[in-house]
Protein backbone atom coordinates (compact mmCIF):
# COMPACT_ATOMS: atom_id res chain seq x y z
CA UNK A 1 0.00 0.00 0.00
CA UNK A 2 1.57 3.27 -1.06
CA UNK A 3 1.86 6.30 1.25
CA UNK A 4 -0.56 8.23 -0.95
CA UNK A 5 -3.11 5.43 -0.78
CA UNK A 6 -2.84 5.16 3.03
CA UNK A 7 -3.23 8.93 3.41
CA UNK A 8 -6.34 8.89 1.23
CA UNK A 9 -7.83 6.08 3.33
CA UNK A 10 -7.09 8.06 6.51
CA UNK A 11 -8.73 11.19 5.22
CA UNK A 12 -11.80 9.27 4.19
CA UNK A 13 -12.04 7.55 7.58
CA UNK A 14 -12.02 10.95 9.24
CA UNK A 15 -14.63 12.26 6.82
CA UNK A 16 -16.84 9.20 7.21
CA UNK A 17 -16.52 9.30 10.97
CA UNK A 18 -17.55 12.94 10.91
CA UNK A 19 -20.54 12.14 8.77
CA UNK A 20 -21.63 9.39 11.14
CA UNK A 21 -21.24 11.60 14.20
CA UNK A 22 -23.18 14.52 12.73
CA UNK A 23 -25.95 12.27 11.55
CA UNK A 24 -26.60 10.78 14.99
CA UNK A 25 -26.44 13.85 17.28
CA UNK A 26 -29.91 14.58 18.66
CA UNK A 27 -30.87 18.20 18.08
CA UNK A 28 -32.72 20.26 20.72
CA UNK A 29 -36.45 20.13 20.31
CA UNK A 30 -38.41 23.36 20.11
CA UNK A 31 -42.17 23.74 19.92
CA UNK A 32 -44.99 26.11 20.78
CA UNK A 33 -48.09 25.58 22.80
CA UNK A 34 -51.13 27.77 23.23
CA UNK A 35 -52.06 29.79 26.32
CA UNK A 36 -55.41 31.43 26.89
CA UNK A 37 -57.66 33.02 29.47
CA UNK A 38 -61.12 34.52 29.55
CA UNK A 39 -61.05 37.72 31.61
CA UNK A 40 -64.27 38.96 33.16
CA UNK A 41 -64.98 42.43 34.47
CA UNK A 42 -65.10 42.60 38.21
CA UNK A 43 -68.64 42.43 39.58
CA UNK A 44 -70.04 45.48 41.30
CA UNK A 45 -73.37 45.87 43.04
CA UNK A 46 -74.79 49.02 44.56
CA UNK A 47 -78.00 49.64 46.42
CA UNK A 48 -80.09 52.29 44.71
CA UNK A 49 -83.03 52.09 47.07
CA UNK A 50 -83.78 49.95 50.12
CA UNK A 51 -86.73 47.63 50.25
CA UNK A 52 -89.47 49.48 52.13
CA UNK A 53 -92.62 48.12 53.73
CA UNK A 54 -94.01 51.62 54.15
CA UNK A 55 -95.84 53.11 57.06
CA UNK A 56 -98.52 50.98 58.68
CA UNK A 57 -101.10 53.42 59.94
CA UNK A 58 -104.03 51.27 61.06
CA UNK A 59 -103.48 48.81 63.86
CA UNK A 60 -105.86 45.95 64.42
CA UNK A 61 -105.24 44.34 67.77
CA UNK A 62 -104.90 40.62 68.25
CA UNK A 63 -103.85 39.67 64.75
CA UNK A 64 -100.55 38.79 63.14
CA UNK A 65 -99.90 41.03 60.17
CA UNK A 66 -97.82 40.65 57.04
CA UNK A 67 -96.85 43.02 54.29
CA UNK A 68 -95.51 41.66 51.03
CA UNK A 69 -93.79 43.70 48.36
CA UNK A 70 -93.05 41.83 45.12
CA UNK A 71 -90.13 42.52 42.75
CA UNK A 72 -92.78 43.79 40.37
CA UNK A 73 -93.68 46.40 43.03
CA UNK A 74 -97.06 44.98 43.92
CA UNK A 75 -97.94 45.38 47.60
CA UNK A 76 -100.29 43.03 49.44
CA UNK A 77 -101.21 42.65 53.10
CA UNK A 78 -102.72 40.05 55.38
CA UNK A 79 -104.38 40.68 58.73
CA UNK A 80 -106.90 43.17 57.50
CA UNK A 81 -104.71 46.26 57.29
CA UNK A 82 -104.62 48.82 54.53
CA UNK A 83 -101.76 49.00 52.06
CA UNK A 84 -98.93 50.80 53.87
CA UNK A 85 -98.03 54.17 52.46
CA UNK A 86 -94.62 54.28 50.82
CA UNK A 87 -94.14 50.52 50.47
CA UNK A 88 -91.91 49.79 47.47
CA UNK A 89 -89.42 47.29 46.14
CA UNK A 90 -85.69 47.60 46.62
CA UNK A 91 -83.47 48.41 43.66
CA UNK A 92 -79.86 47.41 43.00
CA UNK A 93 -77.54 48.32 40.15
CA UNK A 94 -75.16 45.55 39.03
CA UNK A 95 -72.19 45.75 36.67
CA UNK A 96 -70.10 42.95 35.17
CA UNK A 97 -69.05 41.24 31.97
CA UNK A 98 -71.40 41.82 29.07
CA UNK A 99 -73.75 38.96 28.26
CA UNK A 100 -72.47 36.83 31.13
CA UNK A 101 -74.66 35.07 33.64
CA UNK A 102 -74.36 35.64 37.36
CA UNK A 103 -75.97 34.27 40.47
CA UNK A 104 -77.85 36.33 43.07
CA UNK A 105 -77.69 35.27 46.71
CA UNK A 106 -80.29 36.54 49.15
CA UNK A 107 -80.43 36.13 52.92
CA UNK A 108 -83.07 33.84 54.37
CA UNK A 109 -84.27 36.57 56.70
CA UNK A 110 -83.28 39.94 58.09
CA UNK A 111 -84.31 41.11 61.58
CA UNK A 112 -85.48 44.68 61.89
CA UNK A 113 -85.05 46.05 65.41
CA UNK A 114 -87.97 48.19 66.54
CA UNK A 115 -88.14 49.62 70.02
CA UNK A 116 -87.29 46.87 72.49
CA UNK A 117 -88.25 44.10 70.08
CA UNK A 118 -87.86 43.24 66.44
CA UNK A 119 -89.76 42.04 63.44
CA UNK A 120 -88.40 39.84 60.68
CA UNK A 121 -88.40 40.32 56.94
CA UNK A 122 -87.93 37.27 54.74
CA UNK A 123 -89.15 35.34 51.73
CA UNK A 124 -87.05 37.61 49.58
CA UNK A 125 -87.56 37.49 45.83
CA UNK A 126 -85.62 39.15 43.08
CA UNK A 127 -86.13 40.08 39.44
CA UNK A 128 -83.47 40.92 36.86
CA UNK A 129 -84.28 43.47 34.17
CA UNK A 130 -82.42 41.33 31.67
CA UNK A 131 -84.14 38.07 32.60
CA UNK A 132 -87.56 39.45 33.49
CA UNK A 133 -88.79 36.71 35.81
CA UNK A 134 -88.84 36.46 39.61
CA UNK A 135 -86.78 34.06 41.66
CA UNK A 136 -85.40 33.35 45.10
CA UNK A 137 -81.82 33.00 46.35
CA UNK A 138 -79.67 31.30 43.74
CA UNK A 139 -81.46 33.16 40.98
CA UNK A 140 -79.46 33.29 37.75
CA UNK A 141 -79.42 36.69 36.09
CA UNK A 142 -77.42 38.07 33.18
CA UNK A 143 -75.78 41.26 32.03
CA UNK A 144 -76.84 43.09 28.92
CA UNK A 145 -74.47 44.00 26.09
CA UNK A 146 -73.15 46.93 28.12
CA UNK A 147 -72.47 44.76 31.15
CA UNK A 148 -75.33 46.25 33.16
CA UNK A 149 -78.34 44.88 34.97
CA UNK A 150 -80.87 46.10 37.51
CA UNK A 151 -82.19 43.90 40.28
CA UNK A 152 -85.56 44.51 41.94
CA UNK A 153 -85.98 43.08 45.41
CA UNK A 154 -89.18 42.10 47.16
CA UNK A 155 -89.97 40.39 50.44
CA UNK A 156 -92.42 39.89 53.25
CA UNK A 157 -92.46 41.60 56.63
CA UNK A 158 -94.17 39.54 59.35
CA UNK A 159 -95.45 41.36 62.37
CA UNK A 160 -96.60 39.33 65.37
CA UNK A 161 -99.74 40.66 67.03
CA UNK A 162 -97.77 41.64 70.10
CA UNK A 163 -95.53 43.90 67.99
CA UNK A 164 -98.18 45.70 65.98
CA UNK A 165 -98.47 48.73 68.21
CA UNK A 166 -94.69 49.19 68.21
CA UNK A 167 -94.55 48.91 64.43
CA UNK A 168 -97.26 51.50 63.99
CA UNK A 169 -95.39 53.85 66.26
CA UNK A 170 -92.10 53.27 64.42
CA UNK A 171 -93.29 54.85 61.18
CA UNK A 172 -91.89 53.86 57.80
CA UNK A 173 -90.05 50.54 57.70
CA UNK A 174 -87.16 50.50 55.30
CA UNK A 175 -84.75 47.60 55.46
CA UNK A 176 -81.22 47.18 54.09
CA UNK A 177 -80.84 43.70 52.62
CA UNK A 178 -77.40 42.27 51.86
CA UNK A 179 -77.56 41.05 48.27
CA UNK A 180 -74.46 39.34 46.89
CA UNK A 181 -73.63 38.30 43.34
CA UNK A 182 -71.06 36.05 41.72
CA UNK A 183 -70.46 34.74 38.23
CA UNK A 184 -72.17 31.53 37.39
CA UNK B 1 -14.09 0.32 -19.11
CA UNK B 2 -12.40 3.70 -19.43
CA UNK B 3 -9.70 4.81 -16.98
CA UNK B 4 -12.00 7.51 -15.46
CA UNK B 5 -14.67 5.07 -14.39
CA UNK B 6 -12.05 2.77 -12.94
CA UNK B 7 -10.81 5.59 -10.74
CA UNK B 8 -14.34 6.41 -9.62
CA UNK B 9 -15.07 2.78 -8.84
CA UNK B 10 -11.88 2.55 -6.83
CA UNK B 11 -12.72 5.66 -4.85
CA UNK B 12 -16.20 4.35 -4.12
CA UNK B 13 -14.72 1.16 -2.80
CA UNK B 14 -12.26 3.13 -0.71
CA UNK B 15 -15.04 5.26 0.78
CA UNK B 16 -17.08 2.17 1.56
CA UNK B 17 -14.07 0.71 3.31
CA UNK B 18 -13.52 3.95 5.20
CA UNK B 19 -17.18 4.08 6.22
CA UNK B 20 -17.00 0.55 7.55
CA UNK B 21 -13.88 1.44 9.52
CA UNK B 22 -15.55 4.57 10.87
CA UNK B 23 -18.62 2.64 12.00
CA UNK B 24 -16.45 0.10 13.74
CA UNK B 25 -14.14 2.66 15.26
CA UNK B 26 -16.52 5.43 16.24
CA UNK B 27 -18.19 4.84 19.62
CA UNK B 28 -19.88 8.26 19.31
CA UNK B 29 -22.12 6.99 16.56
CA UNK B 30 -23.48 4.24 18.77
CA UNK B 31 -23.72 6.32 22.00
CA UNK B 32 -25.65 9.26 20.56
CA UNK B 33 -29.07 9.60 22.28
CA UNK B 34 -32.23 9.18 20.32
CA UNK B 35 -33.88 12.43 19.21
CA UNK B 36 -36.30 13.95 21.68
CA UNK B 37 -39.93 13.88 20.63
CA UNK B 38 -42.94 15.56 22.16
CA UNK B 39 -46.67 15.00 22.25
CA UNK B 40 -48.75 17.99 23.33
CA UNK B 41 -51.40 16.65 25.70
CA UNK B 42 -52.94 19.99 26.76
CA UNK B 43 -52.38 23.65 26.06
CA UNK B 44 -52.50 26.11 28.96
CA UNK B 45 -55.94 27.44 29.81
CA UNK B 46 -56.62 29.59 32.86
CA UNK B 47 -60.37 29.36 32.37
CA UNK B 48 -62.48 32.33 33.44
CA UNK B 49 -60.74 34.86 35.64
CA UNK B 50 -62.37 37.89 37.23
CA UNK B 51 -60.18 40.95 36.87
CA UNK B 52 -59.09 42.58 40.10
CA UNK B 53 -57.44 45.75 41.28
CA UNK B 54 -54.06 46.84 39.93
CA UNK B 55 -51.39 44.36 40.98
CA UNK B 56 -53.72 41.45 41.35
CA UNK B 57 -52.88 38.12 39.78
CA UNK B 58 -53.91 34.53 39.36
CA UNK B 59 -51.37 31.70 39.55
CA UNK B 60 -51.84 28.25 38.08
CA UNK B 61 -49.67 25.72 39.91
CA UNK B 62 -48.32 23.13 37.44
CA UNK B 63 -48.01 20.44 40.10
CA UNK B 64 -51.43 20.70 41.74
CA UNK B 65 -53.32 22.44 38.90
CA UNK B 66 -54.69 24.71 41.64
CA UNK B 67 -55.50 28.34 40.92
CA UNK B 68 -54.51 30.92 43.51
CA UNK B 69 -55.76 34.49 43.30
CA UNK B 70 -54.08 37.49 44.88
CA UNK B 71 -55.23 41.09 45.14
CA UNK B 72 -58.92 40.85 44.42
CA UNK B 73 -58.90 38.70 41.32
CA UNK B 74 -60.90 35.54 41.38
CA UNK B 75 -61.90 32.65 39.28
CA UNK B 76 -65.34 32.36 37.79
CA UNK B 77 -65.66 28.73 36.95
CA UNK B 78 -64.84 27.17 33.65
CA UNK B 79 -62.04 24.70 33.10
CA UNK B 80 -58.50 25.66 33.94
CA UNK B 81 -55.52 23.47 33.15
CA UNK B 82 -51.77 23.70 32.89
CA UNK B 83 -49.98 22.91 29.63
CA UNK B 84 -49.01 19.24 29.60
CA UNK B 85 -46.52 17.43 27.38
CA UNK B 86 -45.33 13.85 27.01
CA UNK B 87 -41.64 13.66 26.07
CA UNK B 88 -39.81 10.68 24.56
CA UNK B 89 -36.05 10.38 24.56
CA UNK B 90 -33.09 8.31 25.61
CA UNK B 91 -33.91 6.12 28.64
CA UNK B 92 -32.16 7.39 31.72
CA UNK B 93 -30.86 10.52 30.04
CA UNK B 94 -31.19 13.91 31.70
CA UNK B 95 -32.73 16.85 29.86
CA UNK B 96 -33.09 20.58 30.39
CA UNK B 97 -36.15 22.68 29.61
CA UNK B 98 -36.27 26.34 28.66
CA UNK B 99 -39.32 28.57 28.57
CA UNK B 100 -39.50 32.36 28.27
CA UNK B 101 -39.70 34.41 31.44
CA UNK B 102 -43.03 35.76 30.32
CA UNK B 103 -45.40 35.74 27.36
CA UNK B 104 -48.04 38.21 26.30
CA UNK B 105 -51.61 37.12 25.66
CA UNK B 106 -53.53 39.39 23.33
CA UNK B 107 -57.20 40.01 22.77
CA UNK B 108 -59.59 42.64 21.54
CA UNK B 109 -59.16 44.50 24.82
CA UNK B 110 -55.36 44.75 24.53
CA UNK B 111 -52.97 42.36 26.19
CA UNK B 112 -52.15 40.73 29.50
CA UNK B 113 -48.92 39.21 30.76
CA UNK B 114 -48.40 35.61 31.76
CA UNK B 115 -45.20 35.65 33.81
CA UNK B 116 -43.11 33.44 36.08
CA UNK B 117 -43.74 30.35 33.99
CA UNK B 118 -43.30 27.34 36.23
CA UNK B 119 -42.28 23.85 35.20
CA UNK B 120 -43.08 20.55 36.82
CA UNK B 121 -41.09 18.55 37.66
CA UNK B 122 -38.60 21.37 37.07
CA UNK B 123 -36.16 22.88 34.61
CA UNK B 124 -34.33 19.57 34.44
CA UNK B 125 -35.67 16.06 34.25
CA UNK B 126 -34.74 12.49 33.48
CA UNK B 127 -36.29 10.12 31.00
CA UNK B 128 -37.50 6.97 32.69
CA UNK B 129 -36.47 3.44 31.75
CA UNK B 130 -38.92 3.51 28.86
CA UNK B 131 -37.61 6.86 27.64
CA UNK B 132 -40.65 8.79 28.80
CA UNK B 133 -41.06 11.98 30.80
CA UNK B 134 -43.98 14.29 31.51
CA UNK B 135 -43.65 18.04 31.55
CA UNK B 136 -46.24 20.49 32.90
CA UNK B 137 -46.19 24.28 32.56
CA UNK B 138 -48.09 26.80 34.68
CA UNK B 139 -47.67 30.48 35.40
CA UNK B 140 -48.97 33.69 36.86
CA UNK B 141 -51.39 35.94 35.02
CA UNK B 142 -51.40 39.65 35.80
CA UNK B 143 -55.13 40.17 35.95
CA UNK B 144 -55.43 43.56 37.54
CA UNK B 145 -55.65 47.16 36.46
CA UNK B 146 -57.48 48.51 33.48
CA UNK B 147 -57.87 45.19 31.73
CA UNK B 148 -60.86 44.84 29.46
CA UNK B 149 -62.95 41.70 29.62
CA UNK B 150 -62.78 39.16 26.82
CA UNK B 151 -60.66 36.34 25.49
CA UNK B 152 -56.85 36.58 25.46
CA UNK B 153 -54.59 34.20 23.55
CA UNK B 154 -50.87 33.65 23.09
CA UNK B 155 -48.25 30.97 22.73
CA UNK B 156 -45.37 29.65 24.81
CA UNK B 157 -42.07 28.59 23.23
CA UNK B 158 -40.67 25.48 24.84
CA UNK B 159 -37.14 24.17 24.23
CA UNK B 160 -35.95 20.79 25.45
CA UNK B 161 -32.41 19.48 25.04
CA UNK B 162 -30.30 16.79 26.56
CA UNK B 163 -28.28 17.96 29.54
CA UNK B 164 -24.57 18.57 29.01
CA UNK B 165 -22.65 15.30 28.88
CA UNK B 166 -25.53 13.25 27.53
CA UNK B 167 -24.60 13.95 23.96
Amino acid sequence: MTYRFRRRIGVMVILAGGVMTVATIAAPLRWQTGAEVRLLRKLAIASVRNLSFGRITVAIGGRDLAVTVTPGNTVTTTGGIAIPVGAQRGVFSVQGESRHAYVVQLPASVPLPIGNGSVVAGDFRVRSTTIGTDGSSGYVAAFDSAGLDTLYLGGTLRIPAAQVAIVVAAGSLSIPVQVTVHYQ
Amino acid sequence: MNPGSTIVARRVRMFALALALACAASPIAHAAPRPIRVTVVDSLDLGRVVAGARGSSVTLDPETQALRAVGGSGTAGGISRAARFRLRGEPGARFVVSVPSQVRLTGLGGSVVLRDLQLAPGRTGTFDADGRADLVVGGTLESGGAVAGGGYHGSIDVLVDYAAGVR
